[in-house]
């Protein structure tokens, strides 16, 4: 599949921080800015979600408090997470995989390291929205299957042609309508209904 | 009344493979250091500690351990790789020091215990990359030191080229010290692109420079106007030890000696009246010479020669440099420079061909410089094309 463009430039992205007020959070706040994020702010237990936190692109957040309720009922973030990791216990660190965390930082937070952390997890997390995408599509086509051979049986019964051809035309009508065989399988079924007795018919 | 004496590390090589450029930048600190010393108007006078690391990275850990944990040194002007600047970070993190870093360099580092005074990538590479786009052409052949100051100048000048659609047609890497370079010059010479970039540093540099130059004139070439080699990192020091080949090649700089100001004709002249043997002045010697005079400015500001004060003091502190005047930017402290594009001539020194009209900030990270990559989704990008 296609790897897709390694991401360098992180200006305008937006970035949240779910850690307490401290020298971390200040020097991790201030380096973010500098390459050109919009950084927000929030506690760990906290007063209640914050608006508008849903539309960010990469979560930092403290691996020893955790998320807690930071979103309240909302769904978390769908975002790239960076842990800021102190202490390396078992508990915590499983808290760090359970999140599936892209990236990680190691306390006392310094200036290096955070560049390194959001690069690689902004570019792993951009890896696996396509390959979600990828596997999104597969499971699409695995549930069209059944329709697709429908499609391929109706046309081999209308237009007297075997299954490869009846699959060829299939796809070349879906590519030249830029749509995908399964939809244009749907809509081909859809047009003519079932009738009884037809070798396509679910009902003969 | 006397004034208070603080205590500075002066951290660089006069021995060992990069000698001449840290001989160079020790001159300039202790030309700047005299300088503050008989000013009056200045609320200290800076005592300096010199060590020399002899061009070993583990040398300088040990040089900055005895300086800072030893002496009790809260401010260093030294190192001149960015390997030694790394190796050493760690220790000014722990003992609250600052390092007064004055190289130019590659850039992608923003330490809260550094104060860069030298230029980074959008202060030379960038500058220089525009420069052959309108001057030289668009195809280019990079050659250089197998290094990150190569890899990541190559880097940048590779994607500036491709935006404005140019082309790399070829690049190689040599390990630092190189000079059997016959091989890639002949190939060079084939393949005819309109420019070389070269990140060679040290006798590599100088052997292909001489090399190229050979080469071309058993071709019938003149390779200055017809085949340019141009850098990042080209000095005054290096052009005498390139000998008769050294005229003819273009650098990217925020400092030449040639440079027109009255603080530059007051640097240089001051500069041959005590260093007498060292030449022209150079880009490391000027912001070794200006991490100095910031220094001494930002301990007048601050009143106390602790870390966290004196780092306050920085933001924003400037002072008129032989290159024009400069500041440290607040945010990263990184100096605002005056990039210059110059073209060694047969004196040793450089033409200048072009000059920034005012400071340019910087970028270290280069945030601001490029566009961002188109984002949107072409429309049925999720649909393969097959045949």
């Amino acid at each position: 599949m296609n790897a897709g463009a390694i991401a360098q430039n992180f200006r305008g992205a937006r970035a949240l921080v779910v850690h307490a007020d401290d020298a971390n959070r200040e020097t991790l706040a201030i380096t973010l800015r500098r390459l050109g994020l919009l950084v927000a702010l929030i506690e760990p237990g906290g007063e209640g979600p914050v608006p508008g936190v849903e539309d960010c692109d990469v979560v930092f957040f403290d691996a020893d408090e955790g998320l807690g309720g930071v979103f309240g009922e909302a769904a978390p973030p769908d975002a790239a997470y960076v842990a800021m990791i102190g202490v390396e216990a078992p508990g915590r660190l499983a808290r760090v995989v359970r999140q599936r965390c892209a990236g990680y930082l190691m306390k006392p937070i310094r200036a290096s390291g955070v560049f390194t952390a959001l690069f690689i997890s902004m570019n792993e997390f951009a890896q696996r929205r396509r390959e979600a995408r990828v596997r999104a599509a597969m499971a699409d086509r695995l549930a069209g299957r059944r329709t697709v051979s429908k499609a391929v049986l109706r046309i081999m019964t209308d237009s007297g042609v075997d299954d490869d051809e009846a699959y060829r035309l299939l796809r070349r009508e879906s590519m030249r309508r830029r749509m995908t065989i399964e939809a244009l399988a749907c809509e081909r079924l859809a047009e003519t209904p079932e009738e009884p007795g037809r070798p396509d018919s679910l009902t003969a | 009344m006397t004034r208070p004496a603080v205590d500075i590390g002066v951290l660089f090589s006069r021995t060992g493979s990069y000698a001449a450029v840290g001989e160079a930048m020790r001159a300039g600190a202790e030309l700047a250091i005299e300088e503050v010393n008989s000013d009056d108007s200045r609320s200290i006078t800076l005592r300096p500690h010199f060590l020399d690391p002899g061009g070993v990275t583990a040398s300088y850990v040990d040089c900055a351990r005895r300086m800072l944990a030893e002496g009790h040194i809260a401010h260093v002007v030294g190192c001149y790789t960015s390997s030694s600047r790394k190796e050493v970070l760690p220790l000014f993190e722990k003992h609250d020091a600052l390092l007064w870093y004055p190289s130019h360099y590659e850039g992608f580092e923003t330490s809260d215990n550094v104060i860069y005074t030298g230029a980074g990538p959008n202060q030379h590479v960038i500058p220089l990359t525009r420069h052959l786009i309108a001057d030289c052409g668009r195809r280019g052949w990079f050659v250089g030191s197998n290094y990150i100051w190569a890899w990541e100048n190559n880097r940048i000048m590779r994607e500036t080229l491709q935006t404005a659609g140019g082309e790399v047609m070829g690049e190689r890497y040599f390990p630092v010290g190189e000079i059997e370079l016959d091989t890639v010059v002949e190939q060079i010479l084939r393949q005819r692109p309109d420019f070389v970039f070269s990140t060679f540093i040290g006798e590599s540099a100088y052997a292909f420079y001489r090399l190229f130059r050979e080469a071309a004139l058993r071709q019938g070439l003149d390779q200055p106007s017809s085949l340019p080699v141009a850098s990042c990192s080209l000095a005054e020091p290096e052009l005498a030890l390139i000998g008769p080949a050294a005229a003819g090649h273009l650098s990217s700089s925020v400092y030449f000696s040639t440079v027109a100001t009255p603080e530059n004709a007051r640097f240089t002249a001051a500069w041959r009246a005590r260093f007498p043997a060292l030449g022209h002045t150079s880009a490391d010697a000027e912001a070794s010479y200006i991490a100095v005079h910031l220094l001494a400015r930002a301990l007048d500001r601050a009143g106390a020669a602790d870390f966290l004060g004196v780092r306050a003091a920085t933001a924003g502190l400037g002072f008129i440099a032989p290159q024009g005047r400069v500041w440290i930017d607040p945010e990263n402290r990184h100096c605002h420079l005056h990039p210059r594009i110059g073209r060694s001539n047969e004196a040793g020194t450089f033409d200048i061909l072009s000059e920034s009209a005012a400071a340019v900030a910087p970028d270290p990270y280069l945030v601001w410089e490029y566009g961002l990559p188109e984002q949107a989704p072409r429309p049925g990008a999720g649909l393969r094309v097959v045949t």
